[in-house]
């Protein structure tokens, strides 16, 4: 079995990842935190079967999307004890001009009106992932995915248009 | 606003959190793995050594009666009966428990992952049906059988009308309450979720 440090260091370059799969996910704070912390455990689970066939950041990704979508959200749940650092899990909030923050909160509230697996693809989409790369993380073709793209895309943009509250 | 647009918008706040982040240390790597897993895996994992240790306990305590019985024919009959029981519900369970480990793959992509998911749930379901429908009415005859027995009436199915009678009337009831508690119990489980999981793989397909 590898290091835990070893395992540690590559989780840290790629944490970036786990921190948008929940914030994509789960709306909650205490939620986000423990999403955040089953992700993490799962990874250190699995890390033992990983061979490097894929590259870690894929294998992060579908783990991190798999625990996402099966995640058991408790309507009143105690937040966990664990103190991870809150930046892993909240939100930040640098400071920018007034436009462009409320651009960034009406892409994430439109992200967050798409399906389940909408909301993976998009995910991927943004991070520029490859075609081929996202059709193997969902697990369906790349005709599959590029129809679902195109069809994201209209929601997408019809959500962007209309305000949040309605 | 584009799709494509809005990658140069993630791009940027993504920038600005990743510079936010703080590396995760080996200790709290060590606190979380010591916390109770929300997966829905762990939860299966957890009802079922949950069913374990109450069939257990259950059988345990019906041994414990069992010294009080006069009939020594009936003692030796009900513990070998409750051993047999017990032991083949924990082998099932434990067979289960090692099938769901080894057949659930985060490391899947979405769609095997979650068809292996919903499959290694419906499995779950079944174990949990058969066994609670054997253990159930199993269970309840016996506290009958031991409630007669200790109440110093006579244990005799052919000539005991009234206790023939009773233990029938019994058998059936609890089987005919087995499956809606079954049902109860499930649904308290699995129900939001699996109904949760079969609409993810639908919009896959």
């Amino acid at each position: 079995m590898r290091s835990e440090q070893e395992f540690l260091q590559k989780l840290n370059e790629v944490q970036g990842i786990l921190w948008k799969i929940c914030h994509l996910y789960c709306p909650e704070a205490v939620d986000k935190q423990d999403l955040f912390q089953e992700i993490l455990v799962q990874l250190w689970r699995a890390y033992p079967k990983f061979r490097g066939e894929a590259k870690f950041s894929t294998w992060v990704y579908r783990i991190g999307l798999n625990v996402a979508i099966s995640f058991l959200r408790k309507e009143k749940r105690k937040p966990s004890l664990v103190d991870l650092p809150k930046e892993v899990y909240e939100m930040a909030a640098p400071e920018v001009d007034e436009e462009k923050e409320e651009r960034k909160k009406l892409l994430y509230w439109a992200i967050r009106q798409l399906k389940t697996i909408e909301k993976a693809i998009v995910l991927l989409y943004l991070e520029e992932k490859s075609y081929e790369e996202i059709a193997q993380i969902v697990g369906i073709t790349q005709n599959n995915l590029r129809v679902r793209i195109s069809r994201i895309k209209e929601k997408l943009r019809k959500l962007m248009l209309q305000p949040i509250d309605s | 606003m584009e799709l494509d647009a809005l990658k140069t918008l993630w791009k940027e706040q993504q920038e600005a959190v990743q510079e936010e982040i703080k590396p995760i240390e080996a200790a709290q790597l060590l606190a979380l793995l010591r916390q109770r897993s929300h997966s829905v895996v762990a939860k299966i994992k957890r009802n079922l050594l949950g069913e374990v240790i109450l069939s257990l306990a259950i059988g345990v305590l019906f041994l414990a009666f069992i010294p009080s019985l006069s009939n020594t024919t009936l003692q030796i009959t009900l513990t070998s009966f409750i051993v047999f029981f017990c032991s083949a519900t924990s082998m099932v369970y434990l067979y289960f428990w090692r099938w769901i480990k080894s057949n659930y793959d985060l490391s899947d992509n979405l769609r095997a992952a979650t068809q292996r998911l919903i499959f290694c749930m419906e499995r779950a379901i079944k174990i949990s049906l058969y066994c609670n429908m054997v253990l159930i009415p199993l269970g309840t005859t016996l506290g009958g059988l031991y409630g007669y027995a200790l109440g110093g009436k006579p244990i005799d199915l052919y000539s005991n009308v009234s206790f023939t009678v009773t233990m029938v009337l019994i058998l059936l009831f609890s089987i005919l309450m087995a499956y809606p508690l079954h049902r109860l119990y499930i649904n308290k489980l699995y129900r939001k979720h699996l109904k949760h999981l079969k609409a993810v793989l639908e919009e896959m397909n």
